[in-house]
């Protein structure tokens, strides 16, 4: 070979990365991955054959995805009207509208909030704890998820007390009052919907003239909820007055924990682990179910006795300076007309802005 | 002595108050949108003396009758350049509360001191009932705050007035402003005015002025400028009657040291008509006239019946107060 096209050859094999152009680069990047389908029966076919040996796993042609090999659904455009926000369309993803969530809770989805009501869910919760202890029952799975937990008047007269020696006791009102708290702790499931629904269509099918023995009927098997006794009926409990059944110790975790779960389940309200660790008495968990009415403002403790003297004016909000300026007539709302703006600098004319206390464009910077 | 008549008021032309310039507002039209702000169906706080606390407060620290309304009082704080309406401004009240002021306190003055001259007895009543002294009562004493401005915001409790601009006289125009002093005066005067109006007539007004005005020291025996006292005593001695006046040495001492003293009196024949030291002979001499002509002035008879004490009761006994020849012409 001549000298010089041995030059020009080793030129141009030898690698000139940096002066491809950048289009050409771009054009490169933007090349369909479908280019290298076409080299499935090269070096990645062979590699292929030499790992597996014929048995390779996956698809041959890994590059080419399920989606580019599907049609692009023609859908007719006619009628059609870009919504300019999300208004009015369809939410598609979930089964129910957002907020309403069909699921069941342990506690109920709204707490007890009334002081009274606390105080009667909480003596009910230690009644049935300790009643259960005594008979000997399994704490930890006596409070189910299906524990009747509707209001009722069992536990109201049943009296707990800590005795001078330490001891805890339990009167009952009436004998049979033990015997009835223990058979209301059961748990009642409920029927399940399927069930219903074919006594509910074969009831229906025989007999039309009846509408009211049908829909008995559907009741008897569903768990009808007992109407809820008024927590106002009588007069207000003992313990309400004189909370003996608050000084109860607490005498073991599990105890502390079966108490928690029925208290949880009445009232809805959640205590915090440490304070059930450090709880010693009852009366120890009362502070994070009931807390302790905000102290008075001395606004609030002021106002009636300021409201009725004359040379007392009582403000909302705090006076700050502009409000006594505003009462001396002193305040002016300023007149955007007479700030100075600034618009910047015109290279021919020089300042743009206003300057209303001078009639000439100063140019002299300098 | 019956009272001044009051002084005639001058028709102004009429301008509404801010009260009611507020209301008359053009009302805009449905179509447009109104860039003003909207009518007022209530008046502003400085024509709204129940949302003032301050009001209330000077009232009981005046010690004001409650048959004494509120709304006189914010009325006699508001100056006529505030509010040109006489209707809402203090003027007919201040001028009432002048007259009141001007009698009670020239009575008092002529009672007490009969022979008084004329100049002196003016001043002593421009010190009792002056501009300057009313602007220092209501402003010291009786704590009334004064408003900045008289715009729509401002406190009922407040003086409004119109201020004068530094460096301008003040002007014969509605529209000019006026001096703080001026105003403060006027609404002291005015809320006298008031207690006779609302607190039945001059017994009120004759203690309430007796108790914040009256009561005020003067130094009248320092208000005296005698150019000639020499001569004046002797005139007046002339005039009198009395043996011209002569002047005699009381004591001395150190007449050739540098800080002589020299007592002197005065006698018209056996009566020392007065007394005075001074470091020369001279000196002692003149103070001695000045405190002989001051005896004379400052006579203050014991017993007096000041004249208004027949207004309040017109069959009373009144002893006649003494009047004087006057004061000596040089």
């Amino acid at each position: 070979m001549r000298p010089l096209t041995r030059l020009l050859l080793r030129r141009s094999i030898r690698p000139t990365p940096l002066r491809v152009s950048p289009v050409q680069i771009a054009c490169f990047h933007a090349t369909p991955t479908s280019r290298y389908a076409s080299e499935k029966s090269g070096l990645t076919q062979r590699l292929r054959q030499k790992i597996w040996g014929g048995n390779a796993p996956g698809p041959e042609d890994p590059y080419t995805t399920a989606e580019e090999t599907k049609q692009v659904e023609e859908v007719d455009m006619a009628g059609y009207v870009a919504a300019e926000d999300g208004r009015g369309l369809p939410i598609i993803g979930l089964p129910e509208k957002l907020g309403e969530w069909a699921l069941d809770t342990y506690s109920p989805s709204e707490k007890v909030v009334d002081t009274e009501a606390l105080h009667r869910a909480l003596h009910r919760a230690v009644v049935e704890t300790v009643v259960l202890q005594v008979n000997g029952r399994e704490l930890d799975s006596s409070f189910g998820y299906y524990t009747p937990k509707d209001a009722e008047t069992l536990t109201d007269n049943v009296e707990l007390s800590v005795q001078e020696d330490g001891s805890v006791q339990i009167a009952f009102p009436q004998p049979e009052a033990e015997e009835a708290i223990l058979s209301s702790l059961q748990e009642v499931i409920p029927e399940t919907p399927a069930e219903d629904e074919t006594v509910t269509t074969e009831e229906v099918a025989a007999s039309d003239i009846a509408p009211t023995d049908a829909a008995t009927a559907e009741a008897e098997p569903v768990e009808t909820a007992p109407e809820a006794t008024p927590v106002s009926l009588g007069p207000p409990p003992a313990y309400l007055e004189n909370p003996t059944h608050l000084s109860i110790p607490l005498p073991s975790s599990s105890f502390t924990f079966a108490l928690y779960k029925r208290i949880l389940q009445l009232t809805g309200h959640q205590i915090p682990d440490g304070v059930l660790t450090r709880a010693r008495t009852v009366g120890d968990l009362v502070p994070s179910l009931i807390a302790p009415p905000k102290p008075k403002k001395l606004s609030e403790e002021l106002e009636p006795l300021l409201a009725d003297l004359p040379n007392v004016r009582l403000f909302e909000k705090k006076r700050v300076g502009l409000d006594k300026e505003t009462e001396l007539g002193r305040a002016r709302k300023v007149d955007p007309k007479e700030t100075y703006r600034y618009k910047g600098i015109d290279p021919d004319t020089g300042f743009i802005g206003e300057r209303p206390y001078s009639g000439k464009v100063n140019d002299n910077f300098y | 002595m019956t009272l001044k008549r009051l002084r005639p008021l001058l028709r102004l032309r009429p301008v509404a108050p801010p009260s009611q310039r507020l209301l008359i507002r053009s009302v805009a039209t449905t179509t447009s949108i109104s860039t003003e702000p909207p009518v007022r169906t209530t008046p502003p706080p400085c024509r709204t003396p129940s949302l003032s606390a301050k009001l209330p407060a000077l009232h009981s620290r005046l010690s004001l009758h409650p048959a004494y309304p509120i709304e006189t009082l914010a009325r006699a704080l508001v100056h006529s350049s505030a509010d040109a309406d006489h209707r809402f401004n203090n003027h007919t009240l201040a001028t009432l509360g002048d007259s009141l002021l001007q009698y009670l306190v020239s009575e008092h003055i002529l009672t007490k001191f009969p022979r008084l001259p004329t100049a002196i007895h003016q001043a002593a009543i421009d010190a009792y009932a002056g501009h300057e002294a009313l602007d220092h009562l209501g402003r010291n004493t009786w704590g009334i705050e004064v408003a900045y401005a008289p715009v729509a915001e401002v406190d009922a409790g407040l003086l409004q007035l119109k201020r004068l601009p530094p460096g301008e006289a003040p002007g014969l125009t509605p529209d000019s402003g006026v001096t703080v002093e001026y105003a403060m005066a006027s609404a002291v005067r005015a809320i006298i005015g008031g207690i006779y109006l609302h607190e039945g007539g001059l017994p009120a007004v004759r203690q309430f002025t007796r108790l914040h005005i009256l009561s005020r020291k003067l130094d009248v025996e320092k208000m005296f400028l005698i150019k000639k006292p020499t001569l004046e005593l002797s005139r007046l001695c002339a005039r009198e009657g009395f043996e011209s006046p002569v002047a005699r040495l009381h004591a001395e001492t150190g007449r050739l040291s540098s800080h002589a003293v020299f007592v002197v009196g005065v006698y018209s024949g056996k009566n020392l008509l007065g007394e005075g030291h001074g470091g020369s002979l001279q000196e002692a001499r003149t103070r001695a006239a000045v405190n002989a002509l001051k005896a004379w002035y400052l006579y203050s008879p014991l017993e007096k019946d000041l004249p208004s004490k027949t207004l309040e009761d017109p069959k009373v006994e009144f002893k006649p107060a003494f009047i004087d020849a006057g004061e000596v012409i040089i």
